[in-house]
């Protein structure tokens, strides 16, 4: 989708803002203004002005540490995951090709980051709390709707119950909001792969979903 | 209400959610500021005295070694000493 296509930018909190969403589509289109100031940067970056990567840090570090809230919910875990992603990019930025925007770039790094996170985590699977559990009620009413932080809490136990790769696919999906070949992009994975994963991750989902509320019929 | 649709109820709720503000600026700065310090004079020639201090170990224990082989050779074992001892 190009941006001539595009109708509406739609920026909420922890959403990409690059991502232009046009009835129910989502995309990835450039900003090209950032996407100069950061090659303007990053070029600088490279020539010496090592300073100058601070100012990358300071326009996409609120971005990265969105994201890198879907991936740990433990504040001092969640700025270590964020400083260790820029940390990355700066020891990666000989392979920046500036073929792709380089907020797209840094995603993948912030995506590889957590996952890698998630793998070194993943004997610790977290339990859903029993007091979430009285959700459903209000998930099923129509008019009624979860608070952000609670819903975002309840998603985040489910989904901690999942292998990483589960955990991963469904993140970018469902929280990210991020098309197929989107996540196939973030992940490095075949369009395929990504639907068999999520098909998969979903099934397991449901299973855990159905066993969490089921109990307390 | 189906799983398939409270899930997307779920995130589409949890991407409401505000996420807290962090500035990671300066630490990540400093992270790479450590990564990338050139080797100042003190640590040079810390370095380079622990080589020269490798370096002698390493020729005092070959020498050791060298001078010792003729009493390898001679060495017998305690078994032995016995076995000799009830051959008399």
């Amino acid at each position: 989708m190009t941006a001539a296509t595009a109708t509406a930018v739609m920026r909420t909190p922890g959403q990409w803002p690059w991502l232009l969403l046009s009835a129910g589509q989502t995309a990835y289109a450039p900003d090209t203004g950032g996407q100069a100031e950061d090659l303007a940067n990053l070029r600088e970056c490279r020539d010496g002005n090592g300073d100058r990567f601070s100012r990358i840090i300071a326009r996409h570090q609120d971005r990265v540490a969105a994201m890198m809230w879907r991936f740990t919910r433990n504040p001092q875990a969640h700025e270590e995951l964020t400083q260790e992603v820029f940390v990355q990019a700066w020891q990666s930025l000989g392979t920046y090709r500036e073929r792709a925007p380089f907020v797209n770039w840094l995603a993948r790094i912030a995506t590889r980051t957590g996952y890698r996170y998630w793998q070194q985590q993943k004997r610790e699977r977290s339990r859903v709390p029993l007091e979430l559990k009285g959700l459903e009620d209000k998930l099923a009413d129509e008019g009624v709707a979860p608070e952000p932080t609670e819903a975002a809490e309840l998603l985040y136990s489910l989904l901690s119950q999942l292998p990483p790769r589960d955990r991963l696919v469904l993140t970018l999906r469902y929280l990210e909001d991020l098309s197929v070949a989107e996540t196939a992009r973030r992940t490095g994975w075949s369009s395929a792969l990504v639907k068999v994963q999520t098909l998969r991750a979903r099934s397991k989902l449901e299973k855990l979903m159905q066993n969490a509320w089921g109990m307390q019929r | 209400m189906k799983n398939e649709q409270l899930l997307n109820k779920l995130a589409k709720q949890a991407r409401r959610e505000q996420t807290p503000s962090i500035d990671v600026t300066d630490d990540v700065m400093a992270a790479i500021a450590a990564r990338t310090a050139p080797v100042n004079g003190d640590s040079q020639l810390a370095l380079s005295a622990l080589a020269w201090t490798a370096g002698v170990a390493v020729a005092i224990t070959l020498v050791v070694t060298l001078l010792t082989m003729p009493l390898w050779r001679t060495a017998t074992g305690p078994a032995t000493e016995i076995l000799i001892a009830m051959q008399i």
